[in-house]
Parts: C-alpha cells; sequence; structure tokens
C-alpha cells in the first residue's frame, strides 16, 4: 500500500528538504497549489511542474515509484474533463488533467518529505483537536489493520478462498473476513477507550509541536516559494 | 482502482464558487456532528472512529479480483458509527486520501459531503429498516439505498457546476418568460429546447452519463451484497457493536 511506503520514505529520508520545518514546506506546497490552480493554459503549468520535479529529484525519490500515485488523479481528472466536454466554461481536458495530477503531485511531495504526525500537529492549529485526533487515530489505525489484513488474506488464499477471476465468490467470502478484521479490531480498540476515558480528552493525541524553529534548510522550500509567487503575481 | 458508487473528485475541474460551497456545507455539518458526540464518550469513541476509518481506507485498497474496483464502507461506519461519528469518519479518511492524491484538497469539501452523506444517511435509514425487517435485507437496503442518493447527487453537481451561480442571483421574479427561465438555468453551451428536451442525445455530458450510471448502479448492488455480509456476521457474533451503540450498552 502506497501509504506506507510514503510514511516509510518521510520518516526515513535526510534529504535537506527532509530536514526543512513543516511551515516552509506547508508555504511552499501553498504556493505550488495557488500556482497550478491559477494556471489557464498548459504553458502557466510549466514553472509549478519544473519546480516540484527538481525539488523531488533533488530529494532523491524514485519519480518511477510515484506514477502508480499519479495514475487516480489522471484518470479522475479524465472523467471529469470528459463531463465537462461540449460545454463552453472550464478548462480544456489537457489542462484538467494537467491541474489535476500536478495537485496531487504537489501533496505528494509533501507527504514523502514530512511525517504525518509533523502534519496533523499542525493542521491542530485551525482544525479542533478531537478532528486531530480521529485523523490521528485513523492513520494508525490504517497500519495495524493493513498488517491484520496482510495476515487474513494470506490464510484465506492458502485455503483457496480468493480467485482473481470470481469476483462474485470473492465478494461473498470478503464479507465474513472483513467482518473477523472489523471486529477484532473493535474489541482491541476497547480497552484503549477506556484509558482515554481515564486520561480524560482536550489534547492532541500526537505530536503538539507546531514551531520547529528554522535553519538553514528552510531557505530552499523559502526561496522556491517566494520565487514562484512572485511569478504568478 | 475507482469507487463505483462515486467518483473522487481531482482538483482543478470545479469552479471555485462550488469548491466553497462544499467546504461551507461539510463545515456545518461537521459543526453539527460534533456538538453532537461533545463530551466524555466522544473520546472513548475515538477509538472506534479511528477504526472504522482505517478499514474505509483499507477497503479502499482492496481491488475485487480482475476489475480495478474497490468498496467504500461509508454506511458500514454509518451503521456501527452512528451518523454524527460516521460524518466525522469520512472527513479523516477523505482528508488523508486527499494528502496522497485521491481526491483534490480543494475538493475535500464536496468529497467528504458526498461520502459523509452516504454515512448519514445510511445508518437512518437501517435504524428504520432494521425495526421492520431482518438485519440482512435492512442493511443491504439501506446501503442501496444511500448510494444511490450519493449518485444522484454527484450526477446533479456535474450538472450544477456548468450553471453560472450569479446569472440565478440576477434575474428579477415573475418578470421573466419561460424562455428566459431556461436560459438561465441551462449550462453554458448546453441547449435546452422549450419542450424541455436537452439538444442531442449523444453529446459528450450523455456519454458521461452512460457511463458514470451503470457502473454506479453494479457498486450500489456489490456493496450492498458486501456491507449486508458484514453486518450480518456482526449481529451473530456482537450485536452491541451495531447501531452506534457503545460496547456493552443494550437496545
Amino acid at each position: 500500500m502506497e501509504l506506507a511506503m510514503i510514511d516509510n520514505y518521510a520518516v526515513g529520508g535526510r534529504t535537506p528538504l527532509h530536514r526543512a520545518s513543516t511551515i516552509s514546506k506547508v508555504f511552499f506546497t501553498c504556493i505550488l497549489f495557488l500556482g497550478i490552480l491559477r494556471a489557464e493554459s498548459c504553458r502557466e503549468l510549466l514553472l509549478p511542474f519544473a519546480l516540484a520535479v527538481g525539488v523531488l529529484l533533488l530529494s532523491r525519490f524514485p519519480l518511477a515509484r510515484l506514477f502508480p500515485l499519479l495514475f487516480l488523479p489522471a484518470f479522475f481528472g479524465g472523467v471529469f474533463a470528459l463531463g465537462r466536454l461540449g460545454f463552453e466554461a472550464g478548462p480544456s481536458p489537457i489542462l484538467a488533467v494537467g491541474k489535476a495530477v500536478l495537485t496531487a503531485f504537489s501533496l505528494l511531495l509533501l507527504l514523502l518529505t514530512t511525517p504525518l504526525p509533523k502534519i496533523l500537529a499542525l493542521l491542530g492549529a485551525i482544525l479542533p483537536p478531537f478532528l486531530v485526533n480521529a485523523l490521528y487515530f485513523t492513520y494508525r489505525s490504517f497500519f495495524l489493520l493493513w498488517e491484520g489484513v496482510d495476515n487474513l488474506l494470506l490464510i484465506y488464499k492458502l485455503r483457496g478462498g480468493y480467485s482473481p477471476q470470481a469476483l462474485f465468490t470473492n465478494l461473498l467470502r470478503m464479507g465474513p473476513v472483513l467482518g473477523v478484521l472489523v471486529l477484532h479490531s473493535l474489541e482491541s480498540m476497547e480497552g484503549f477507550s477506556w484509558t482515554l476515558a481515564l486520561r480524560g480528552g482536550g489534547t492532541n493525541l500526537g505530536e503538539n509541536r507546531i514551531w520547529e524553529g528554522f535553519g538553514w534548510e528552510d531557505l530552499y522550500p523559502l526561496l522556491l516559494g517566494i520565487i514562484l509567487l512572485v511569478v504568478i503575481l | 482502482m475507482f469507487l463505483l458508487t462515486h467518483l473522487h473528485i481531482p482538483d482543478g475541474v470545479i469552479p471555485s464558487f462550488w469548491l466553497v460551497a462544499g467546504f461551507v456545507l461539510t463545515g456545518v455539518i461537521l459543526a453539527l456532528a460534533l456538538y453532537k458526540t461533545r463530551g466524555e464518550e466522544a473520546i472513548c469513541s475515538l477509538p472506534r472512529l479511528g477504526v472504522m476509518a482505517g478499514v474505509m481506507l483499507l477497503v479502499m485498497s482492496l481491488p475485487l479480483g480482475f476489475l480495478p474496483v474497490h468498496l467504500n464502507m461509508s454506511v458500514l461506519a454509518g451503521i456501527i458509527l452512528g451518523p454524527w461519528l460516521a460524518f466525522i469518519a469520512a472527513f479523516t479518511v477523505n482528508t488523508l486520501l486527499a494528502l496522497v492524491g485521491h481526491g483534490g484538497i480543494t475538493a475535500l469539501g464536496l468529497n467528504s459531503l458526498i461520502i459523509g452523506l452516504e454515512a448519514i444517511l445510511g445508518s437512518y435509514i437501517f435504524r428504520g429498516l432494521s425495526r421492520r425487517v431482518a438485519i440482512i435485507p435492512a442493511a443491504a437496503g439501506a446501503t442501496a439505498i444511500a448510494l444511490l442518493v450519493s449518485l444522484t447527487l454527484l450526477v446533479g453537481l456535474m450538472t450544477v457546476i456548468h450553471i453560472d451561480p450569479l446569472l440565478l442571483v440576477e434575474h428579477h421574479h415573475g418578470e421573466e418568460t419561460e424562455e428566459e427561465i431556461a436560459t438561465l438555468l441551462e449550462p453554458k453551451g448546453y441547449h435546452i429546447h422549450a419542450s424541455g428536451s436537452g439538444e442531442g442525445g449523444n453529446t459528450p455530458w450523455g456519454y458521461f452519463l452512460s457511463l458514470i450510471l451503470p457502473l454506479g448502479l453494479l457498486g450500489a448492488a456489490l456493496e450492498a451484497t458486501a456491507v449486508a455480509l458484514v453486518v450480518a456476521f456482526l449481529a451473530k457474533v456482537r450485536p452491541d457493536f451495531l447501531l452506534g451503540r457503545q460496547p456493552g450498552e443494550r437496545s
């Protein structure tokens, strides 16, 4: 699952962009977004695209591994562009797909260089604590469930329950498999519910630190963001 | 892979007015959900919310055989968590999906609205149906109805985004003729005749609908089956997990 791969790279990376603070990287991502969404022609998308690809290459992430992640935004962008064909208003199909892919690319760039708990800590400045905790729990639960479903699916396949061609049979058998997974997960969380009741709520469960201080690594996304902002405006 | 019952709206294809409206509406419903679930019980429900949101994220990663399609489980979240926590779960799932490019970040409001309303509707319909029929048909019926409503919402959204809302504000009530009303309501560039029929049954919009609607109906059927099977299993083993009850709470 790509979330596991992205998380692993974000936490394990040691490039200058990884060491930059979350605020400066979010600033750069927001300016990239602005540049992409304001673009009214494919030519105007070239600068944000070049910056994003350049930064990603400097972060030493293999670009080819991103292509499967970019397939979905390209697909949905194409579907929605198809829906707009024949209407006077709205972007051309190529521009629509380009914008969808590039915005996804910008966010992936942020996620590949910043551990998700740090992004959630920043979101804590604007979202209520309950929502931030819900995001943190979802993120944590996903990895626990992924490990559980991996083992469950292995057992299921070893016992002959799964076939790539038998869509309907897979579906009939997937129900109880998911039921077991949901049941075990909910039961294992019951004890944690009591812990939270004792602990009380109101504070973030994940990382609380928003301000990490600025270092020389922050110049890199900040300067790129400022240059792009000047060009856009 | 894509979700048959709805499309993850990407960035850059929807006009800003509708994106802002999506965020405002989602914000209002989120505020209501947080108000309804405030207090110590809400804190204790966090792990269950996280698990169900994690399940939603997980099933979106599991393909159903050779077809590049996946389930959703928003209605299952509504049945287990209750309507308001399920809406919050839908929002968290969409936020995390948007961060990995599965749906746009600017369209987060609209995407959350569609999936969240599925969960809320599914929860209420299940509650109503389970008092009248057995668990399996209640779960299947609730899922099918909720998903069909959300598909209708999506198609409706894709229609109205072509209408300039400022035109609707500028017209004067009672003074326009039927033709003027038709002109105001027609999507830009798509001509509606006075009889109400659209021009050209084979427009790209028509192709779009003819592609999405059958897939949506198939998706609703598959999802209804899967949710009914999961709910049937839980009803046998741990019925206290259904209908947003706290563990150990009896009906």
